[in-house]
């Protein structure tokens, strides 16, 4: 037999280059950023923090996930149903539409609602403008563009996960007489209630913080349409680096939060289910 | 033959779900998406009273002249050449962190296998200004390189390491489940055969790691090739040296110069849609011959 608990230099040096990898790519940068934003002490933090147009960007942001997660959610249900559960010829092409969005730039997703909503050159545009309705360039183009963005992720989460799951227990529901409805409330939510709460974090976490496809829509008003990751490149590109991190500090918070998140839904989803 | 006809299953709600389905995702994703491909098609037709084929003809020109201009070739040159040699370096070094994390006892191992998602969960912008302020001249690794005469912040050297941050994830979750899968017997089998383990390794693991490896190495060069908030704070931005493509169709829309931006979305896109389909491919032939 081979022992594998044995020491070995070279597992030895390979377990190191592992950990000098992580501290020092993935690590290092949350470091920094921390050090940056509290580096002047708490007091000065909470002042740039608390600063009109940061607290606007927060709110403008809780405001996009607020609507975006909510339909992305409700929709990726609708879409894991029709997707898993059935088989049908087309199937296979809607899943890769559905994946889409993801090898999209995020430049490209905020040129695409410019071409189709804007004033001047937008399909849509000429319409719109003529009944007063400004799309682009203002809060809901910031929502559409971030709703392209997050598209994919809960029903993503959901198909595999409930293909694999068949369909007796729905079928045995109906059988003794349950109502579709309770069959989707008494069965099928319950069975991927962990795989549901995956896909939304992911979802969550990507609507507060896009960046490309948000810049390219926004149109950079502050105050107005500026979300919390805007918010940050304005205050850089303005060297006010205190405020610009204490202001990234918040959302590296929220990312290390929604991983923490993550790796214990990912612990009930492949121990319980 | 019917799109759309199924099998039959007493579930209730194909239609209506399928319905909202084609809704939901024809609103979101292929309206919006289509507008690359009308508003490209279009480019030759701005003149009114252009006939048909004459405005095709035109417009295939116009694409042509904006897609190949020396601008648009460099940034592809770089965008195209920073990604692949970040996804390489992903390769390497995500493929030992994975193997670290499934075969090697780590202290805080669990905490280590929850910050691989780090830079999917940070918003770009926020990894953009932490690669800026790290690899600065003044920074701390920046000044470091500096003294060995390296400079990173700036060069597509910057523009690299910001898509290996953002490439790793990739290639570790890609690896881990199939290394985990993969357990100990086919190396143990080949070792005792008298393999030596770097023999074991070559000829038998990696080969059986081949499908994530190219998974992951594809994800993480599409990534690369659309990456934008990451790379534009390190990148310095100069035309023909060190601007990416995502950020040169930001520039002319800026410009208000809309056929330019949507002729080089739509290159872009075609660009990497092809990469990725040609990658699959080739790869999928290639591994069933040598599986059948």
């Amino acid at each position: 037999m081979i022992d594998h608990v044995k020491f070995s230099p070279v597992r030895f040096f390979l377990g190191a280059a592992a950990l000098f990898v992580v501290g020092f790519f993935l690590l290092f940068p949350l470091g920094l950023i921390m050090k940056e934003a509290f580096g002047r002490g708490v007091k000065v933090w909470f002042e740039s923090v608390a600063d009109a147009d940061t607290l606007d960007a927060v709110k403008l942001t809780l405001l996009v996930t607020a609507i975006v997660v909510p339909l992305n959610t409700v929709f990726g249900v609708v879409m894991a149903w029709a997707l898993a559960k059935f088989r049908f010829r087309g199937r296979t092409l809607l899943i890769a539409l559905v994946d889409l969005p993801f090898t999209v730039s995020p430049v490209v997703a905020g040129l695409i609602f410019i071409l189709l909503l804007g004033p001047r050159n937008g399909w849509f545009g000429p319409w719109l403008d003529a009944h007063g309705i400004n799309l682009v360039f203002s809060t809901p183009g910031i929502v559409i563009a971030t709703l392209f963005v997050t598209f994919p992720f809960v029903a993503r989460e959901l198909i595999p996960l409930m293909s694999g799951q068949g369909s007796e227990e729905e079928q045995a529901a109906l059988t003794l007489g349950a109502s579709p409805w309770r069959m989707f409330w008494h069965v099928t939510l319950p069975n991927i209630k962990w795989g549901l709460l995956y896909g939304v974090v992911l979802c969550t976490a990507r609507s507060i913080g896009e960046f490309g496809a948000v810049s390219v829509v926004s149109g950079h008003i502050r105050g107005e349409t500026n979300t919390l990751p805007l918010h940050v490149e304005i205050l850089y590109n303005e060297y006010r680096f205190t405020a610009a991190f204490a202001a990234a500090s918040l959302l590296c918070l929220i990312a290390v939060v929604s991983i923490a998140l993550k790796a214990l839904l990912e612990r009930r989803l492949n121990g319980k289910g | 033959m019917k799109i759309f006809q199924k099998e039959h299953s007493i579930l209730p709600g194909f239609w209506p779900t399928l319905g909202l389905t084609m809704f939901y995702l024809t609103l979101v994703v292929l309206l919006p998406l289509s507008t690359l491909a009308v508003n490209s098609a279009t480019l030759g037709f701005q003149a009114p009273d252009t006939g048909f084929w004459e405005g095709i003809g035109r417009g295939i020109s116009e694409f042509g002249s904006i897609v190949t201009s020396r601008r648009v070739l460099a940034s592809l040159r770089v965008t195209f050449g920073t990604a692949l040699l970040a996804a390489f370096l992903n390769l390497f070094l995500g493929g030992i962190v994975a193997y670290a994390l499934v075969r090697i006892k780590l202290p805080l191992k669990r905490v280590i296998d929850a910050l691989i998602d780090l830079p999917f969960a940070m918003p770009t912008a926020i990894c953009g200004i932490a690669m800026a302020t790290m690899y600065a001249p003044a920074g701390p690794v920046g000044s470091l390189a500096a003294k060995f005469g390296i400079k990173i912040a700036f060069t597509p050297l910057g523009i690299t390491l910001a898509m290996v941050f953002i490439g790793m994830p990739f290639v570790v979750r890609a690896l881990q489940p199939a290394l985990e899968d993969l357990g100990h017997e086919l190396e143990d089998a080949a070792m005792s055969l008298g393999a030596s383990r770097f023999t074991a390794w070559r000829n038998v693991v990696v080969p059986a790691l081949a499908p994530p490896l190219v998974a992951g190495f594809t994800l993480a060069f599409a990534r690369g090739l659309g990456e934008y908030g990451t790379v534009i704070f390190i990148a310095g931005n100069m035309p023909l040296k060190t601007e990416v493509t995502s950020l040169l169709i930001v520039t002319q829309l800026e410009q208000f110069n809309y056929p330019g931006a949507t002729a080089i979305a739509l290159a872009m896109l075609l660009a990497s849609l092809l990469l990725i389909f040609g990658i699959n491919c080739f790869f999928n032939r290639k591994y069933r011959q040598a599986r059948g």
